[in-house]
């Protein structure tokens, strides 16, 4: 229809009248690709193989930055449970026990192997991840082990904590990267008990040499079913390596590998990207995950943007209402984050307060900054808000045990 | 996978949420993936659907965080290539059609994507939303986590755009059919 003026009934009339676009697939191809598509799968009971033998293998939780205090010297024993939010209670409870009894950050940090290891017969706690940033103090005796794990698409980044001891013994003198402490203990990591995708080890070979990490991906590997699948493979990639300057991509030939969606992806960047919320499992428990969509001109927006809500899948950390002023550094690496009105950290749930900051922190170490917070009252416990944070190594920390 | 719960989203709903993701995308290759991940979203999550809106509202809520996210990442993972695109200013046809997204035109989808285009994102989603897929006022307000007074609001003033638009098409060739 075409015609000089048009009043808005016509208008509306013409926009219902044109012709719609059908999907002329057949229903079963569309059930088939579905079928295919390994986050529907019915889920396997957990792998044997993927823990060592019973009697050795346990993980624990990292509270809030700090280790859970009777694992500390003079502590008590653990008790380990399987519920999640019983063992985020229990972690709550000694951590605010052992604030009370004055103890700093770094000395509840403090701990030896033995006391770190978990009796063989207690029970794994399978859901004991919590969203929470791993400082540097609560690292002493462990060994880093970063790793990209995946939840219905969205990347989950996740530091494992081996102890020192068990690292020596698997590499001997030699300090393992990124790609000997993946191939080394990725395979051993149980996803789905801890409420994550069955995604790793990535299906292809992970190597290193002078040049970098190299990921030779298998002929029938699965991550080009669909663009949303391979921008999880990059993501995913980028969170593991993070130490790399970039990971090659490349088929079982040696040529750069050939996705139908983008063409060639000869490499993957590792630099940190994304801004830091909270993100929700199926299983309820909620971890600390960078939103990439975001693409900050730099840290102080990247700040303000963890106020916004633009999807139902990341909750923002910092309340809207939060009126703050960053300041960048001139030079060196603190950033200064004050609120305009004095912000009262009590006036939210524990929890929330520690992720708020916990994220604020990670998302800043993503431009390699600290944080100091000004105007803010009644931190959760274990936060000094006197002092500048220190810079995170990693979100969402879990003490791997394993036989030494 | 409970497959009852896909036949009868399909059935149901499948054509719909189809031809929302091909206004939004302009692609049949692209709405085809997407709406590949709004079933897996949608399998999922079914057992969570709470009722507190109507299936239907929650189904496009759900395509259209899909299409975005998609989007977002595509304009991020084209900035990261040094590729000039300005989610914030510019519109997806300002790179020209594709084969793939000429293969949904004729010359009636053509006009209407020449309007969609050249509306702001929130026209567009209500034009979309109120007279492409024929959502009430309420349904689109609830899609789009908008009141409904600014639904009645934006709606006004995307068929004053169109109007524009289509009669400067319409002047631009100069005369009908």
């Amino acid at each position: 229809m075409s015609k000089d003026k048009w009043n808005d009934e016509e208008i509306g009339h013409w926009l219902k009248s044109v012709p719609k676009p059908e999907d002329n697939r057949s229903r079963d191809d569309i059930l088939a690709r579905l079928k295919a598509d390994p986050r529907l799968r019915d889920k396997q009971p957990s792998r044997s193989r993927k823990w060592i033998p019973a009697g050795v293998a346990a993980a624990a939780l990292l509270a809030a930055g700090i280790l859970i205090p009777s694992l500390m010297d003079g502590g008590g024993e653990v008790s380990v449970s399987d519920s999640a939010s019983e063992s985020a209670d229990d972690a709550a409870q000694t951590t605010s026990e052992s604030f009370q009894s004055g103890r700093s950050i770094e000395q509840n940090s403090a701990a030896s192997d033995e006391e770190m290891s978990l009796r063989s017969d207690q029970s794994v706690m399978e859901k004991g991840l919590m969203g929470a940033a791993v400082y540097p103090e609560a690292m002493e005796g462990f060994v880093p082990f970063r790793i990209g794990l995946v939840h219905e698409a969205t990347v989950v980044p996740v530091t494992f904590l081996i102890p020192e001891s068990v690292v020596a013994e698997d590499f001997g003198s030699v300090s393992p990267g990124d790609a000997e402490l993946y191939n080394r203990y990725a395979s051993q990591i149980d996803e789905e008990a801890l409420g994550f995708d069955d995604y790793h080890p990535y299906q292809g070979t992970v190597s290193t040499d002078k040049g970098g990490v190299t990921l030779v991906l298998s002929g029938d590997h699965p991550y080009d079913t669909a663009s949303a699948s391979i921008t999880t493979f990059a993501e995913s990639v980028q969170e593991t390596f993070r130490n790399e300057e970039n990971v090659l991509v490349r088929d079982e030939s040696g040529a750069p590998a050939e996705f139908d969606q983008v063409g060639a992806l000869p490499e993957i960047a590792t630099e940190p990207e994304g801004v830091y919320f909270a993100y929700e499992k199926n299983d309820g428990t909620t971890v600390l995950a960078p939103d990439r969509r975001f693409d900050p001109a730099h840290a102080a927006e990247a700040i303000e943007l963890m106020k916004s809500r633009t999807t139902d899948l990341f909750e923002p950390l910092i309340p809207a209402e939060a009126d703050l002023i960053v300041e960048l550094p001139a030079e060196g690496d603190r950033m200064t984050i004050r609120f305009e009105e004095p912000f009262d950290f009590s006036r939210m749930d524990d929890q929330d307060a520690a992720r708020m900051i916990d994220g604020i922190a990670l998302t800043a170490a993503q431009y390699h900054l600290r944080v100091r917070l000004q105007n803010a009252v009644n931190p959760p416990a274990g936060y000094q808000l006197e002092d500048v944070l220190p810079l995170p190594a990693g979100p969402n920390g879990i003490i791997l045990s394993l036989p030494g | 996978m409970d497959e009852s719960v896909f036949h009868r989203i399909y059935e149901e709903y499948h054509q719909d949420v189809y031809r929302f993701l091909i206004y939004l995308t302009k692609d049949r290759m692209l709405s085809e993936d997407l709406l590949h991940e709004v079933y897996v979203r949608v399998l999922k999550s079914f057992g969570n659907f709470q009722g507190k809106s109507s299936e239907r509202t929650w189904l496009f809520s759900i395509a259209r965080n899909v299409a975005f996210d998609h989007f977002r990442r595509s304009s991020v993972r084209r900035k990261r290539t040094d590729e000039s695109f300005d989610w914030e200013t510019e519109q997806p046809a300002d790179r020209g059609l594709t084969p793939e997204e000429a293969a949904v035109h004729g010359d009636d989808m053509d006009r209407l994507f020449k309007v969609l285009d050249d509306c702001t994102e929130d026209q567009r989603m209500v034009l979309i939303m109120r007279f492409l897929q024929e959502l009430s006022i309420a349904e689109t307000a609830e899609v789009l986590g908008w009141t409904e007074a600014k639904v009645k609001t934006t709606q006004h003033r995307a068929v004053k755009k169109a109007r524009e638009l289509l009669e400067g098409m319409d002047g631009w060739g100069g005369g009908g059919r």
